[in-house]
């Protein structure tokens, strides 16, 4: 569903170049749930911006499907945005002047879909992840599992190909964390939603099928779930902890 | 719900934004317009003499305002762009076409600033007229002067309004063009850290600023005084280092902190200043903006106030309340005609005095300047009036003693040399007729203003040279003179009135001159096949109002001097005045927007500090701290800056602080004063409205 192809990208300060993604080459499966790991700095939302084109990259190709969107133009970008990904962002990014409903119906709303099949779509999604309840309500009046839950919702509102989620628990207490990972895995189950998910949280990885981990802008290695949650995630906190990261990275 | 109905919806909850840029438009275009109506208003127009300095010097205030109101509106465009990004760059993301947005984007700016450049527009013509009507009644009363609208004003104010729209639409063109998403989605709250500020950093600022000042205005005076050199235009750069002096004491004000030998109001302030710190420039840049409007402001003020002062105390030093001279062969109004006037007017006339001068020709010394800012001595021809020791005795009533070959030159009550002309300047004199020539000694000044106002300048001669020189000499080579006093003089304006308009009436060819118009000039420039450029008729009627200040026989009369030169003065008063108050607006609420800004930007670390056990009290101190040095740095700065500058202007002008002139900074001081007043005022409604927004009571 998504393929990314010798992928570089680098920073330039000054005079001086720094180079943040070497060559990332990886491949995500339809309905697959897969988070990406590693360091700080290893450029793990780098590679996430990358592959949303949110910001250019050098070198390499990022496949989406079969299409190939690295050279897309603004217009085919947007329309691929809009239909074939979807976002979760770390502060949510809901827009405060619109209700919760509507934040979620966006991005139908932005493709000019018509409007009963819409809020059909909607609800359904709002009932799935349990805000059905805070539809009128406006994001400054949630608490922020449910404005995360409505992020997913809105992600989820075009049946995208993947779901890009940057840090989608960083802002959030373990209760909610856990209520945005089962909406993630809910959506994988029952809406076949391919999750490509950008975390520090070994907690909120190990439910993942497969982690992507991440070290000086290369991929380090990749490990795989399927066994037990709790020694899966074990796995993880001992991977990262070979690579030399932060107390933050093993959280 | 459909995205137009979306992006309405997102409109009308983001209402304060837009208000925001809506009023900053319209402030500066109604500030503007109004300036512009007013300052090309026919009836000021008429008044303001072609080419001369006060012209220029109302030019570079509109420039000034102009740019003031341009700032302002472009960083509350940039606030605007700034709140905008987040909802910009979420619908980017989510997928929404860049063209959609910016087709929706300029379209709400289209429809804000449209409709707040008409309201400005609209309104400008009334509040300029209130404005002139107000200063009229309150400040200055200018006679005949009428408010009158003209399209050149119109078509400025216009002409702004859209310069100032096309700005914003940049603005808006480069918001739009940013490819980086996710730059957009953090511009809201992209921090401008600036590296450590050293600790001497606002000493090195404010030294900069005086140094900067101090090499701009006192250098080239000292090297005129000096090495008869004045210094060439780009050494006015030197200006930049004040700039750059203001933008580091600014700098240090915001961004400055250190445990140093204060450690508790370090640790008191370490809040407010941590937040400043984050938008350290634009602060920085903010600030410096209110510094400059300030000077702006004072400096008009000043201006307005020293035009009003100076017309109001014009020719309060003459002895003598009415003088007229003309040329001897002009039949002009007599005595007994003058004392019949005076008695319909029931004015009793007193000290009724009246003297002949002789028109002899002067070979004298001025000083002069070439394009390479060298100054060098010339020597010139001309005519000058010429007294003797006993009708000057008669008509000043202060003795003098003047050896033959000697003379006096006349000056005003006061006078102070200047670096154009001394009063040893003469060296010959020579009748024009007879060809009779002596070279005289200089014996020092004598004081008398009636004479000085006009003759440019006159000389007392010994008795026995004035006759020797007086002989042979034609009528066309002489004029008259009448001096009296008036009882109550202050009352007489009626008759003054009566005087001078008999006076015009009786003026023909002979009194039809040019202010600085010369006979022997004149003759020499004809002589050497040149144009003579003060040759010409004034237009002698009545109505024109330039004859005041233009004509060389004008009559003087105290009472109508001081009303006169008011109605003259009145346009440059009104005009600086509307100026400073126009700029005291921009100030005020700039200011205001900005404090307004840092509320709305940090509510929720005000939420965050009190569930860590912040009090009212606490958060109205962190609130204070940082409004006090958004209004308080700024407005010490701008008047500091003017004080000094003010002050190096006036004593290197010609190296000396006169009684008026240092009465004229204590003034300043007061309308400083009044600003920092009306500032505390702005500040009060900010603080409130700060208070409210963080939820503080």
């Amino acid at each position: 569903m998504l393929k990314v192809k010798h992928l570089s990208k680098s920073y330039t300060s000054g005079n001086q170049v720094y180079p943040v993604l070497k060559d990332v080459s990886l491949e995500v499966k339809k309905g697959e749930f897969v988070a990406v790991m590693g360091p700080s700095g290893s450029g793990k939302t780098t590679l996430l911006n990358c592959i949303a084109r949110f910001i250019p990259h050098e070198e390499g190709e990022i496949f989406l499907g079969d299409k190939d969107i690295s050279h897309l133009k603004e217009k085919a970008l947007a329309r691929v945005r809009n239909r074939r990904l979807g976002f979760v962002f770390q502060d949510f990014m809901l827009l405060d002047g619109l209700t919760v409903f509507e934040n979620i119906c966006l991005p139908q709303i932005i493709a000019g879909y018509p409007l009963v099949q819409m809020e059909e779509k909607a609800g359904n999604l709002g009932r799935m992840f349990g805000i059905e309840g805070i539809f009128s309500k406006y994001p400054a009046e949630i608490s922020g599992g449910e404005r995360q839950r409505t992020a997913v919702a809105r992600a989820l509102m075009n049946k995208p190909y993947v779901i890009l989620a940057d840090e989608p628990t960083g802002n959030l207490d373990s209760k909610s964390c856990k209520a945005v990972i089962d909406a993630f895995r809910q959506a994988k189950k029952e809406l076949d939603a391919t999750i490509f998910m950008v975390t520090h949280d070994s907690f909120a990885a190990s439910f993942c099928d497969r982690v992507i981990v991440l070290k000086d802008g290369q991929v380090y290695g990749e490990l795989t779930g399927g066994g037990s949650r709790r020694a899966f995630m074990d796995q993880l906190l001992d991977t990262i902890r070979t690579l030399g990261g932060d107390d933050d990275d093993l959280a | 719900m459909t995205l137009h109905k979306l992006m309405t919806k997102l409109r009308r909850s983001n209402q304060e934004q837009y208000r925001i840029l809506g009023l900053c438009v319209f402030l500066s275009v109604l500030l503007v317009s109004s300036f512009t109506l007013m300052f090309f208003s026919p009836s000021v127009q008429e008044l303001l003499p072609p080419g001369g300095d006060t012209r220029k010097l109302m030019w570079l205030m509109l420039g000034v305002v102009a740019l003031g109101c341009l700032l302002f509106t472009l960083y509350g465009s940039g606030l605007f762009f700034r709140k905008k990004s987040r909802e910009y760059g979420v619908l980017l993301a989510l997928g929404t076409g860049r063209e959609i947005l910016a087709r929706s984007l300029f379209q709400e700016l289209a429809a804000v600033v449209g409709s707040y450049v008409l309201a400005g527009i609209l309104l400008a013509a009334p509040v300029s007229f209130l404005i002139f009507r107000l200063f009229q009644r309150l400040v200055i009363r200018t006679g005949q002067m009428q408010y009158r609208l003209g399209p050149v004003g119109i078509l400025t104010g216009l002409g702004f309004a859209a310069g100032l729209s096309v700005g914003v639409l940049i603005l808006g063109i480069r918001f739009i063009r940013r490819t980086d998403i996710m730059d957009v989605l953090n511009a809201g709250r992209k921090t401008e850290m600036v590296r450590e500020i050293r600790p001497f950093t606002g000493k090195l600022g404010a030294t900069l600023v005086v140094l900067g000042l101090f090499l701009a205005m006192a250098v080239p005076s000292l090297t005129v005084r000096m090495f008869h050199q004045g210094m060439p235009a780009f050494w006015n750069a030197t200006y930049l280092l004040s700039a750059a002096g203001l933008y580091l004491v600014m700098l240090s004000g915001v961004a400055r902190s250190g445990r140093g030998r204060n450690p508790k109001k370090y640790y008191g302030n370490i809040i407010s200043t941590s937040l400043m710190r984050f938008t350290a420039r634009q602060t920085t840049r903010n600030m410096c903006v209110i510094a400059l409007l300030v000077f702006v402001m004072v400096l008009s003020a000043f201006w307005g106030v020293m035009y009003y002062y100076s017309a109001t105390e014009s020719g309060n030093e003459a002895p003598y309340d009415y003088t007229m001279h003309c040329p001897a062969r002009e039949r002009q109004i007599s005595q007994e005609e003058t004392r019949a006037l005076a008695e319909e007017y029931n004015v009793r006339i007193t000290g009724y005095k009246e003297l002949q001068t002789l028109e002899l020709v002067v070979r004298y010394t001025e000083r002069d300047m070439d394009d390479s800012h060298r100054y060098f001595d010339v020597e010139y021809e001309k005519l000058a009036s010429f007294v003797s020791a006993a009708d000057y005795e008669r008509i000043s009533g202060t003795p003098v003693s003047l050896e033959e070959g000697a003379y006096l030159t006349v000056t005003s009550a006061g006078y102070r040399e200047s670096i154009w002309v001394s009063p040893d300047c003469l060296d010959g004199i020579k009748n024009p007729v007879t060809n009779e020539r002596l070279t005289p000694v200089y014996a020092g000044t004598a004081e008398f203003d009636n004479l000085a106002l006009y003759s440019d300048p006159a000389f007392v001669l010994s008795d026995e040279d004035y006759d020797r020189l007086a002989e042979g000499l034609t009528e066309e080579y002489k004029e008259n003179y009448a001096f009296f006093c008036a009882d109550n003089f202050k009352d007489t304006y009626a008759f003054a009135e009566a005087w001078k308009q008999a006076y015009i009436a009786r003026a023909t060819k002979f009194s039809d001159h040019w202010e600085l118009y010369d006979a022997w000039e004149e003759k020499l420039a004809l002589e050497a096949g040149e144009t003579y450029s003060y040759a010409g008729s004034i237009d002698l009627s009545k109505d024109n109002p330039r004859l005041m200040s233009n004509w060389k026989y004008w009559p003087f009369s105290k009472v109508l001097m001081k009303a006169d030169a008011m109605e003259l003065v009145a346009v440059f008063v009104i005009l600086s005045l509307y100026v400073s108050v126009i700029v005291l607006a921009s100030a005020g609420i700039m200011s205001y927007v900005r404090s307004v800004t840092i509320a709305m930007d940090n509510r929720q670390l005000f939420l965050d500090i009190r569930k860590l056990g912040a009090d009212d009290a606490y958060e109205e101190r962190v609130i204070k701290v940082q409004l006090r040095k958004i209004f308080v740095y700024p407005v010490a700065a701008g008047c500091v800056v003017t004080g000094v500058f003010s002050l190096f202007l006036t004593y290197f002008n010609d190296m000396a602080l006169e009684r008026f002139e240092v009465w004229m900074l204590l003034m300043e001081g007061g309308l400083m004063c009044l600003i920092a007043g009306v500032m505390y005022a702005v500040y009060r409604g900010a603080y409130k409205k700060t208070r409210e927004i963080v939820g503080i009571g």
